[in-house]
């Protein structure tokens, strides 16, 4: 055990200290960072100030613009005195950025209104004044028929329902646990691949290099695997650690620094969208708030750990299978398979975590790493994540010894060619 | 304790051959032990067994009289024939780490690569990374990396081997001083000229079998030939009127062959003295290990 923890020593510093570990490790999270506070940032200076006036001959929209001004960035004056010549001289001169004309229009086939603008208008502004438009008219409508207009707002209310699943209440929203089960997911399947292959990689150099005699005659060859293996699985282990402490760190960061641009950014973002979207943020809150946190994050790191030794187990068996690199292609596809099926399997489960599809492949240890840590966010039975954790621990334990006995005959083979029926023999073979 | 390394037995097979067919052999303490044997003779497999890359499939080793086990790794220096370091590894690093793999505490290995560092005077060699030291500089580096813990049996696999001439000779030079100070080293090669130089004992290994084995000086006597060898002096002429007793062969021009099989040398000596002929010297030729080690693998393939 002291060997194998010099081995794992050696295997995390000398990746930790390098260059493209500590690139990787600001870079990825800075970049988030600025991308973050990027678009918080556009959003607020970047639009161009729009003015524009409303010339309303119906007089049917008298106050209704009011509530669709965005802070500065988009103002509507309604006009009454000015005619819509002198206003299209206003935008001339640019007082205004462009006028919207309204004519007496025909509630049956509202025809007819016109914007005069020295610039396109973009999408978003364009569907907020449209929209604007046929609530009044369907409002008028309505008033015209003899029902009263505030049976509008009735219909367009939205039902929802609550789940109760397995006699237990369910809040939240279905999206978070959504989001949250892929993230997992698809981190997971990155750093198997990732990872993977640097501990191949790690396997092939040391068999290129020819240190791996000198290595052998004072360890064993399953020592140097299993170390290598957990050595490289720390790494990713400490890059992930450092990934979410800084973007959580940045988000406090941001938060402090830059609290009144974020105010104005959830302003901006209340009024761009429908009214309720404040009691939407909220439930997302409060949906995080139910998922058992605790439970997520101790499963991310049980299938972090074990789902690690049982692909990397794999990953270090065909480093010293291969004699060159452009073997190892050929040799990674039985590996890689089973990870990109984990993969489409998980979108149907963060869909459908109940699917049978799921539930199955979540207890088989090449899909649960992936496919498990999908489902957790929706509430696993305990039962079924029990099963799964010890068919992984199980599977890990297999599968490392299976890579040390081709590792240990392959390590030493140098250029000659190895074939499928090779492995398969040294599997079998006495030590 | 007289011998270091007892082999009883020893067979090893992989899948298509078997490599060695029942080696018996002792190595003598504190010895230079030759293992010779050409290409595929089975060097290599025998050397992993001895360092515990390879377990042998029957038959026993022993280190100082124990059966060999895991903790005589401490004891044991080995350098393969296919060496090499990690590359992007500083040289101080790497050295402590290869010695604390063998056992040895943190502070043990760093006084130890810092007296070998002494040694060679290569202190400032230490931050520096494998990979920016020449060819030669990384063999010097790799051959502290095997005698860092200082073994009791050093191993070497083709120590010669893609060195150059000053590096061997290094080598050769800290085998002779760690011979003297009591350690014992085994050393595979195919290069005879270096055997006869260093070794005091030898063992032949061909097709998985040692067919030879015993002490230099003793395996060539016991393989003489009887030949023997004359020089004389400058422009004197061999008498002819020796060539039917005694079969002769000229070297040189005044060095000649003679093989004497009934005759005893002094019967010989009074011979030529008596023709008058100017002699400047006489002695023995024995056979070189090269010449006993090639007569053998022949009479082993062919036998």
């Amino acid at each position: 055990m002291g060997k194998i923890w010099l081995i794992i020593q050696r295997e995390y510093t000398s990746r930790v200290r390098t260059k493209s570990f500590i690139i990787s490790t600001v870079l990825v999270p800075l970049t988030i960072i600025i991308l973050m506070a990027a678009s918080i940032f556009i959003a607020l200076y970047g639009n161009e100030k729009l003015e524009i006036a409303v010339k309303d001959e119906s007089g049917l929209f008298e106050d209704k613009f009011r509530g669709l001004d965005q802070g500065e960035t988009l103002l509507f004056k309604y006009q009454k005195e000015a005619t819509l010549d002198q206003l299209r001289e206003d935008v001339k001169s640019n007082t205004y950025s462009g006028v919207l004309y309204i004519p007496e229009i025909d509630l049956d086939q509202p025809k007819g209104i016109k914007y005069y603008g020295s610039n396109q208008l973009g999408p978003q502004t364009e569907s907020l004044i449209s929209s604007a438009l046929s609530e009044v008219v369907k409002s008028e409508v309505l008033k015209r028929e003899g029902y009263d207009s505030q049976l509008l707002k009735k219909l367009e209310e939205k039902v929802s329902f609550e789940s109760i699943i397995k006699e237990k209440e369910k809040g939240g929203i279905t999206e978070v646990s959504y989001g949250f089960g892929y993230a997992m997911g698809f981190m997971m399947y990155m750093f198997i691949f990732i990872y993977g292959a640097m501990v191949m990689k790690g396997v092939a150099e040391e068999k290129t290099t020819r240190i791996v005699e000198v290595m052998l005659s004072s360890i064993q060859p399953f020592q140097l695997m299993v170390g290598k293996v957990l050595g490289i699985g720390l790494v990713a282990f400490t890059q992930t650690i450092l990934w979410f402490i800084s973007i959580i760190g940045a988000y406090i960061f941001i938060g402090v620094m830059f609290a009144d641009e974020l105010r104005q950014y959830a302003e901006l973002q209340a009024a761009g969208t429908a009214s309720g979207n404040e009691a939407a943020i909220l439930e997302v809150m409060d949906t995080i708030k139910a998922m058992d946190l605790s439970r997520i994050t101790l499963s991310f790191f049980f299938y972090f750990i074990f789902g690690f030794l049982f692909y990397g187990a794999q990953f270090a068996a065909v480093g010293a299978a291969v004699t060159d690199d452009t073997d190892a292609n050929s040799y990674t596809m039985p590996i890689a398979m089973p990870i990109i099926i984990a993969i489409i399997i998980m979108n149907v489960a963060v869909q459908q975590p109940g699917a049978s599809v799921a539930v199955w492949s979540s207890m088989i240890p090449w899909f649960s790493p992936v496919v498990m840590l999908a489902r957790i966010p929706f509430d696993v039975s305990w039962t079924e994540q029990i099963i799964s954790m010890i068919l992984l621990v199980l599977g890990s334990i297999a599968m490392l010894w299976l890579a040390a006995r081709i590792y240990r005959v392959g390590i030493l083979i140098q250029g000659q060619k190895v074939s499928f029926k090779d492995i398969g023999k040294w599997i079998f073979s006495k030590s | 304790m007289k011998d270091i390394i007892q082999i009883k037995g020893v067979k090893k097979s992989f899948e298509n051959h078997q490599a060695l067919k029942g080696i018996d052999l002792n190595i003598p303490k504190g010895s230079i032990f030759g293992l010779l044997g050409p290409n595929g003779a089975g060097k290599t497999t025998l050397i992993r067994n001895l360092t515990q890359i390879y377990r042998p499939d029957s038959g026993e080793i022993f280190f100082m009289g124990e059966p060999l086990q895991s903790r005589h790794i401490r004891n044991i220096g080995y350098m393969p024939e296919e060496r090499g370091l990690y590359k992007k590894m500083k040289i101080g690093e790497h050295l402590i780490y290869l010695a604390r793999l063998k056992g040895l505490s943190a502070s043990e290995a760093r006084q130890k690569v810092d007296k070998w560092f002494n040694h060679f005077n290569i202190e400032d060699w230490r931050n520096k990374k494998i990979e920016d030291l020449s060819k030669g500089m990384q063999q010097k580096v790799q051959f502290i990396a095997t005698i860092l813990h200082d073994p009791e049996l050093l191993i070497l696999d083709e120590p010669y081997s893609g060195l150059d001439p000053i590096n061997a000779n290094l080598i050769k030079d800290e085998m002779m001083a760690m011979r003297d100070k009591g350690t014992t080293i085994i050393f595979s090669t195919h290069r005879m000229e270096s055997v006869e130089e260093m070794c005091e004992d030898i063992a032949l290994i061909n097709n998985g079998e040692i067919i030879l084995h015993g002490n230099v000086k003793e395996i060539r006597r016991q393989y003489k030939k009887n030949l023997y060898q004359v020089t004389l002096a400058d422009g004197s002429i061999w008498p002819s009127q020796l060539d039917l007793k005694y079969p002769v062969k000229a070297i040189d021009d005044h060095s000649y062959e003679i093989y004497l099989q009934q005759h005893s040398t002094n019967e010989f000596l009074a011979d030529i003295i008596a023709t008058q002929t100017p002699i400047v010297g006489f002695h023995e030729i024995l056979p070189t290990v090269n010449d006993i080690f090639i007569q053998k693998v022949k009479d082993s393939n062919h036998g």
